[in-house]
C-alpha cells in the first residue's frame, strides 16, 4: 500500500521525521517496504523566469537567455531550444547539479558565450516523454523556488506491506488511524459537503438484491450533468505518486476515494444500464461479461454480477463492464459503493484470474459501515472537479443486519500469554485508540465491541495481539527455562544421517545437496514411476526426483565443466515413489559418486583415476561391523554392464554400487568412468541396530600366518574363494585376506591367481605347523573341487 | 704424576671444547680415554706405585677419567642437537593432503541448530514432503477461501496433494499424535514456487520449534530465540519482535538478531552497515503464539494449554554466518563453493 506523507498528513499530524514515523508504523505492525523522495532526483533544480531571450550572435539555433534564478543576479545561459521566450518559468538545473540520469551539468563555453546552466525538456528531467524543447511550467511558479515542489513531487512516498488480516490499512485514512492510535494525535476524517440538487435519486434509478449474502449492502448514488474530462493536476499528481494512472476525473474520484477511505467505487454510465436499474445477482447460465480491460469472461451460477434489468454489467467487486463504462459522452453517473462477501469476491477473482485493487480489498474486507460516507465523498469530489450535480439521497440497500462484532477480554489473559503488565486500563486505552468501544464487563472483564472497519478482530486472542502490538514488544522478558516433557529420541533418523554424513565425509566425500524437482527425463532414467506437479516451475521440469543419482551426475557434470580433476561427492536426501493406485512413498537415501582423478592435489599423493574399489572403500565405514553383507550382480539401468552391484544383507537389499553406463554418463557430459552407489538409509539404519556388539575374548594363543595363492578361472568372485577357505575350517580360520591379483605371464589366459593371507588361530591350544598344513591343504581341496582352483604357492609370510 | 695427570686433564678438556663435529669427538675420545691413552696407562700402573702414592695419585686418575667422560658427554649431546637442528624441517611446506570430505554449509549450520535446540529439551520429529492441504493450510487456519493462502505460492502434485510449503505441517502431525505437553523441532526441505533468484529458491530448507503447555508465554519463545541467536551467531546477539501475521499463531511476530557485522550500531568501517543496511537489525523468521484455532484442529484445549511456534529459513542463517550472497549457490553443489567450508 502506497501513500504519500502530504497526503498522510491531511488526515493527522506527523510531528516525527519520515524515518521515526516509518519506524513506529513498523514496530506496531505495519512494516514499510520503501521510502522513496520523490523529489530527490530533481534535487538541486531549480525554477527560473526567463528575463531575456537573444539570438546567439556566432550560431543560428543558439538563443543566449538572461535567467532569474532566486539569486542576486540573473544567470546567463546558453539555450538550444526554439521555444525559449521572454518571460517564461522553466526549469534549470545549475552549475554542479545533476539531471536525474546522473548527466552533471556545469559552466561550459558555448560558441564563445559562458553558458551557467541549462534549460531542461520535460524528457530530460524524467517527467514526461516531451523532448521537443524546453518544458514550460505554469506562470504562477516562484523563481528559485525548487523544481521538485513545482512538479508536484516535493512528497515522500512510503510503500507498506500490509498483512492480510488488515484490510483497514489498504487507505491512507487507515493507515492515518494507526498513526493516530500510536502518537496519541488527533485523526481528521474529510467531511464531504455534499450539495444536492434536482430530482431524488430513487426516481433514476433502483436497486434490488437477490443474492443477500454475497452482497449485505449496496449503496448507489446519481450524479448527473457530469463533464468527463482530464483530471486537476493535484489529483493526477496524487494518483501517480502511489503509482495509479489517472484516466478521466469520474474514474480518477473513485480511484482516489478508494485509495484515501479504503472504499472501491464503481461508475457506470446511467444510460446504458437498461432501465437505469440495478440488480446484484448469481450469473445465469449462459452469461457471459466483457471487461473494462476487454476480457470476455464466461460466467457460471456461483459468480456474484452486478446487472441491470437485462445482462450482466459487473463482476462485483472484480471489475465493471466494457459496454457500461463512463465515457467522454457520459452525462449521468450511478456511482456504486458495496460490500461484497470477501469469499465470494476471492472465489470469483482467482476463478477468472483477475485481480484489482477492488477485488484486493473486497476479500480482506472492507468496512460494511463505510459505503455510504465513501459514496457522499466520491459525489462531493465530482461536483467539484467535474462540474455533477448530484442527485438529493442514494439508494441504500441493506437486506441482512450488520452489527459490530462484541467480544470479551481478560485483561489477566493478554498480561499472562504476552508476559508484560498490561492492566485493565492500558488494554481499555489501546482498544479504544484502535477505534473500540469498551466496558467494563465484570469479573476483570471488558466487553469490547470492534469497529466495524477491523474485521480481523474476532475473538479474544485477537484483541490480546492488538494490546500486544501497540504496548510494544520491548518490554516482553527472555526466559529460556523451558518445562515440557523430557526430550526423547530424534525422529527421521537424524542421528543416523548425521552418522552417515560424518564417515562419508570422513570417506573423502564432499557434500552436494540439490533440488528433489527434477526434469522429467531424469525420473524417467532412474527408473520407477515419479509423483508430477501440476503447476511445474518450468516445461519438462515436472518430476519429483526418484533417485539421488542423475543429480549427482549433473554435480559431476558441472564439477568437470569447471576443471575439478576429480569429484567425489555425496547427498542425503528423500526420493518419491508414485504409488500403484495413488499416494506415494517417500524414502531417505544416500547417494554418492566418484570420478576422474583420486586427489585434487597434486602434492605428495597418490594421483590416478578412481575405480571400483575406491567406491567400494568408501562404503566401508558404513557397512562395517554388519554381518552377512554381500554383493550381488545387478544387470540393466543405470550401470554398466557387468559392473553394478547389489547390496544385499539377508533378504533385505540395502542398496546398490558400480559403474555407471557411458551412454548414461554421456548424457551427462561425463566421458570418465563413473561409480555411484546408493544406499535405501532406512534398511541401513536397521541394519544398524540390529549389529551385533558382542565382545570377543582376546585370544590366549598365538596365531600361526600362512600364504595362499592359488589359480583360478576370471569368473569365480574371490568372495566364494575366501568363503571356500573359510570353511576348511571355519572355528580355526581368524582371517582371509586378499593381498593380491594377478593376471599374466605366469597364469593361463581367461585365469587369475588370487594370494591371500590367512591367519588361523585356535582359542583352546597353540596350534602347531601340521595343524596350519592340514588347513591349507584341506582349503586347496575344497577350492579345487568347487572351482578347478590350481595351486600356485603356499608359503609362511615375511611381512612383519 | 700428579702433574702430569692435571696436564691430561686440561689437554683433554681444552680438545673436547675444540671437537667441532661428532668424529672429531670420537677421535679425541679415543686419544684421551681409549685402551692406549695415557690416563689409562697411569691407571693400569698405579698397582706399581709405592703404597704411599696410591691413594693420592689413584683419586686424582680417577676424577680427571670422570670429568673427561662428562665432558665428552656434554659435548657429545651438543654436537647432536646440532646436527639435528641443521636437519630441521621446513614447517611451511603443505602438510601431506587426507581425503577428507566437506560437509554442505546448509547440513552444518542446521546441525548447529538442531543441536543447540536438542540442548533445550526439544525433540527432532519429522513429516513428509509431500503433503495435503489439511496438514499444509487448513489445520493450520488457512482455509482455501483466505487471503493468507495468496502469500505462499504452491506446487501441486497431479492428484491434488502438494509439496509442502512450510515445515509448520509437523506440529500438526505430532499434535495429532500426542497429548500436551509437546516440545518437537522439526527440520527439512520445503518448496514455494517462486521464481529463482538471488534471495529466493523454489527448494529451500526450514527449521521449527513448538512448544506447548500449560502457562507458556512470549517469554518463553523471546528466551528459546535469544538462546538460539546467540548460540549460532554470537553472544553478543539481542532479539527484536516485530508485530506480524501469520494465521497459525496470534500474537505474531517477526523477529530480527541484532547484526553481525556492527552488533547493531546501524554503521561499520565509517559507512551504512552493508550487512543490516543501517538498520541495526537482520530479518530472522517468523513466530508467534499458537492461534486457538490451530489447538482446536488437533483437539488441544486452548484454554488449557498455551504455546508458541517459530520457524526460519536455515539458508538465511547460512547466508548470514558466511557472508554467502546468492542462495542458489546453496543447491548447486559447485565444489569450489563446498569446499570453502568444514570438514568432519
Amino acid at each position: 500500500m502506497k501513500i504519500t506523507l502530504n497526503w498522510l498528513r491531511e488526515y493527522v499530524d506527523v510531528d516525527s521525521t519520515p524515518e521515526e514515523l516509518v519506524h513506529r508504523l513498523t514496530m506496531a505492525g505495519l512494516e514499510a517496504e520503501s521510502v522513496e523522495d520523490l523529489g530527490a532526483r530533481l534535487s538541486g533544480i531549480v525554477v527560473g523566469r526567463v528575463l531575456e531571450s537573444a539570438p546567439h550572435p556566432k550560431a543560428d539555433r543558439l538563443s543566449v537567455c538572461r535567467v532569474d534564478v532566486g539569486r542576486p543576479e540573473p544567470a546567463r545561459i546558453v539555450c538550444g531550444a526554439a521555444n525559449v521566450a521572454a518571460g517564461q518559468m522553466v526549469p534549470v538545473v545549475l552549475p554542479g547539479c545533476a539531471l536525474p540520469d546522473g548527466t552533471r551539468i556545469e559552466k561550459v563555453e558555448l560558441r564563445g558565450i559562458r553558458s551557467e546552466g541549462m534549460i531542461c525538456s520535460e524528457a530530460e528531467l524524467g517527467l514526461g516523454e516531451d523532448d521537443e524543447g524546453i518544458l514550460v511550467l505554469p506562470g504562477d511558479c516562484r523563481a528559485g523556488s525548487p523544481m521538485a515542489e513545482a512538479a508536484g513531487l516535493d512528497d515522500i512516498v512510503m510503500d507498506f506491506e500490509v498483512t492480510p488480516n488488515r484490510p483497514d490499512c489498504l487507505s491512507v485514512a487507515g493507515i492515518a488511524r494507526e498513526v493516530a492510535a500510536l502518537t496519541g494525535a488527533r485523526l481528521r476524517l474529510p467531511v464531504p459537503d455534499l450539495c444536492e440538487s434536482g430530482e431524488p435519486a430513487a426516481v433514476s434509478t433502483g436497486v434490488e438484491i437477490e443474492d443477500a449474502d454475497g452482497c449485505p449492502r449496496y449503496v448507489a448514488r446519481i450524479l448527473r450533468q457530469v463533464a468527463v474530462g482530464p483530471s486537476p493536476r493535484w489529483l493526477q499528481d496524487r494518483l501517480r505518486a502511489v503509482g495509479q494512472r489517472p484516466v478521466n476525473n469520474i474514474v480518477d474520484v473513485t480511484n482516489f476515494v478508494m485509495l484515501e477511505l479504503g472504499q472501491p467505487l464503481h461508475a457506470f454510465d446511467l444510460h446504458r444500464l437498461q432501465e437505469g436499474r440495478i440488480v446484484v445477482r448469481g450469473a445465469r447460465p449462459g452469461e457471459a461479461l466483457r471487461t473494462l480491460d476487454g476480457g470476455d469472461h464466461e460466467l457460471d451460477g456461483s459468480a456474484l454480477v452486478i446487472a441491470d434489468a437485462s445482462r450482466p454489467v459487473a463482476l462485483a467487486g472484480v471489475m465493471g463492464g466494457a459496454e457500461s463504462e463512463v465515457t467522454e459522452g457520459t452525462m449521468e453517473v450511478l456511482l456504486e459503493a458495496a460490500y461484497f462477501d470477501p469469499r465470494r469476491v476471492r472465489s470469483l477473482s482467482s476463478r477468472l484470474g483477475i485481480r484489482t485493487e477492488a477485488s484486493f480489498r473486497f476479500e480482506r474486507g472492507v468496512d460494511w459501515d463505510l459505503p455510504a460516507a465513501a459514496s457522499a465523498r466520491a459525489a462531493a469530489l465530482m461536483a467539484e472537479i467535474a462540474g455533477a450535480r448530484p442527485a438529493p439521497g442514494c439508494i441504500d440497500v441493506m437486506p441482512a443486519a450488520l452489527q459490530r462484532r462484541r467480544i470479551r477480554l481478560r485483561p489477566s489473559r493478554a498480561a499472562s500469554l504476552l508476559a508484560v503488565d498490561v492492566g485493565p486500563a492500558r488494554c481499555r486505552r489501546i482498544l479504544e485508540s484502535l477505534g473500540c468501544a469498551v466496558s467494563e464487563g465484570g469479573a476483570g472483564v471488558l466487553q469490547v465491541e470492534a469497529p466495524s472497519f477491523r474485521p480481523d478482530l474476532e475473538r479474544e486472542i485477537d484483541l490480546v495481539e492488538e494490546v500486544g502490538r501497540v504496548h510494544g514488544y520491548e518490554e516482553v522478558p527472555a526466559r529460556s527455562e523451558l518445562r515440557g516433557p523430557p526430550p526423547g529420541p530424534a525422529g527421521a533418523g537424524y542421528d543416523g544421517q548425521r552418522r552417515v554424513r560424518r564417515l562419508l565425509t570422513a570417506a573423502g566425500l564432499d557434500e552436494a545437496v540439490t533440488s528433489s524437482i527434477v526434469a522429467d527425463d531424469w525420473a524417467e532414467l532412474s527408473g520407477p514411476v515419479a509423483c508430477r506437479l501440476a503447476n511445474p516451475p518450468a516445461q519438462g521440469v515436472s518430476s519429483l526426483r526418484t533417485s539421488l543419482v542423475p543429480g549427482l551426475l549433473d554435480v559431476a557434470r558441472r564439477n568437470f565443466h569447471q576443471r575439478s580433476p576429480g569429484v567425489g561427492i555425496f547427498e542425503i536426501g528423500r526420493v518419491f515413489i508414485a504409488a500403484d493406485g495413488g499416494g506415494h512413498g517417500e524414502s531417505l537415501r544416500a547417494g554418492g559418486l566418484l570420478a576422474g582423478g583420486l586427489s585434487a592435489s597434486t602434492w605428495r599423493a597418490e594421483q590416478r583415476e578412481v575405480d571400483f574399489l575406491d567406491l567400494k572403500g568408501a562404503l566401508d565405514g558404513l557397512l562395517q561391523g554388519i554381518d552377512g553383507i554381500c554383493f550381488e550382480p545387478a544387470e540393466g539401468s543405470p550401470w554398466r554392464a557387468g559392473h553394478g552391484a547389489r547390496i544385499r544383507l539377508g533378504d533385505r537389499i540395502l542398496g546398490a554400487l558400480g559403474q555407471v553406463d557411458p551412454a548414461i554418463g554421456a548424457r551427462f557430459d561425463l566421458d570418465r568412468d563413473t561409480h555411484i552407489f546408493e544406499l535405501e538409509l532406512s534398511e541401513l539404519f536397521d541394519a544398524w541396530a540390529q549389529r551385533p556388539s558382542a565382545f570377543h575374548p582376546l585370544p590366549r594363543f598365538p596365531a600361526v600366518e600362512r600364504d595362499l595363492a592359488v589359480v583360478l578361472d576370471e569368473a569365480i568372485p574371490a568372495g566364494q574363494a575366501e568363503a571356500a577357505i573359510r570353511s576348511a575350517a571355519p572355528d580355526l580360520v581368524e582371517r582371509v585376506d586378499l593381498f593380491d591379483v594377478y593376471r599374466g605371464d605366469q597364469v593361463e589366459a581367461g585365469k587369475r591367481s588370487l594370494a591371500f593371507s590367512l591367519r588361523l588361530r585356535s582359542a583352546e591350544r597353540t596350534l602347531e605347523d601340521g595343524d596350519a598344513d592340514r588347513i591349507l591343504d584341506d582349503a586347496l581341496e575344497r577350492l579345487r573341487g568347487a572351482f578347478g582352483a590350481r595351486l600356485r604357492q603356499t608359503g609362511t609370510p615375511r611381512r612383519p | 704424576m700428579l702433574n702430569e695427570i692435571e696436564e691430561i686433564r686440561q689437554q683433554a678438556l681444552e680438545a673436547v671444547d675444540a671437537a667441532e663435529d661428532l668424529k672429531a669427538l670420537d677421535e679425541v675420545r679415543v686419544r684421551f680415554t681409549g685402551r692406549r691413552s695415557r690416563l689409562r696407562r697411569i691407571l693400569g700402573g698405579i698397582g706399581d706405585l709405592p703404597g704411599d702414592q696410591r691413594p693420592s695419585v689413584g683419586q686424582a686418575a680417577g676424577k680427571a677419567q670422570k670429568q673427561i667422560a662428562d665432558a665428552l658427554e656434554g659435548r657429545q649431546q651438543a654436537l647432536e642437537k646440532a646436527a639435528e637442528s641443521a636437519a630441521a624441517i621446513d614447517f611451511t611446506l603443505p602438510g601431506r593432503p587426507q581425503r577428507r570430505g566437506h560437509t554442505h554449509p546448509l547440513s552444518a549450520t542446521a546441525d548447529e541448530l538442531v543441536d543447540a535446540l536438542r540442548q533445550m529439551g526439544f525433540t527432532v520429529a519429522d513429516g513428509p514432503e509431500v503433503e495435503d492441504e489439511h496438514h499444509n493450510f487448513d489445520a493450520l487456519n488457512t482455509p482455501a477461501d483466505h487471503p493468507a493462502r495468496d502469500e505462499q505460492d504452491t506446487f501441486y502434485l497431479t492428484d491434488g496433494r502438494l509439496l509442502r510449503t512450510h515445515t509448520s505441517t509437523v506440529q500438526i502431525r505430532v499434535m495429532e499424535r500426542q497429548p500436551p505437553p509437546v516440545r518437537v523441532l522439526s527440520v527439512g526441505r520445503c518448496y514455494r514456487k517462486e521464481s529463482v533468484d538471488a534471495t529466493h529458491h523454489m527448494v529451500f530448507h526450514q527449521i521449527e520449534g513448538l512448544y506447548v503447555d500449560r502457562g507458556v508465554s512470549m517469554a518463553e519463545l523471546k528466551g528459546t530465540l535469544t538462546a538460539l541467536g546467540r548460540r549460532v551467531l554470537g553472544a553478543d546477539t539481542r532479539i527484536r519482535f516485530r508485530p506480524h501475521f501469520f494465521p497459525f499463531t496470534e500474537p505474531s511476530v517477526e523477529y530480527d538478531f541484532s547484526c553481525t557485522l556492527c552488533g547493531g550500531a546501524g554503521s561499520s568501517d565509517g559507512g551504512r552497515c552493508r550487512v543490516c543496511k543501517g538498520t541495526g537489525w537482520i530479518e530472522i523468521g517468523g513466530a508467534g503464539m499458537v492461534d486457538p484455532e490451530v489447538f482446536s484442529a488437533v483437539g488441544y484445549d486452548a484454554e488449557k494449554y498455551t504455546g508458541f511456534a517459530f520457524g526460519f529459513g536455515i539458508e538465511r542463517v547460512a547466508m548470514i554466518r558466511h557472508g554467502i550472497d546468492d542462495i542458489r549457490l546453496f543447491l548447486e553443489s559447485d565444489l569450489r563453493f563446498t569446499r570453502q567450508f568444514g570438514t568432519g
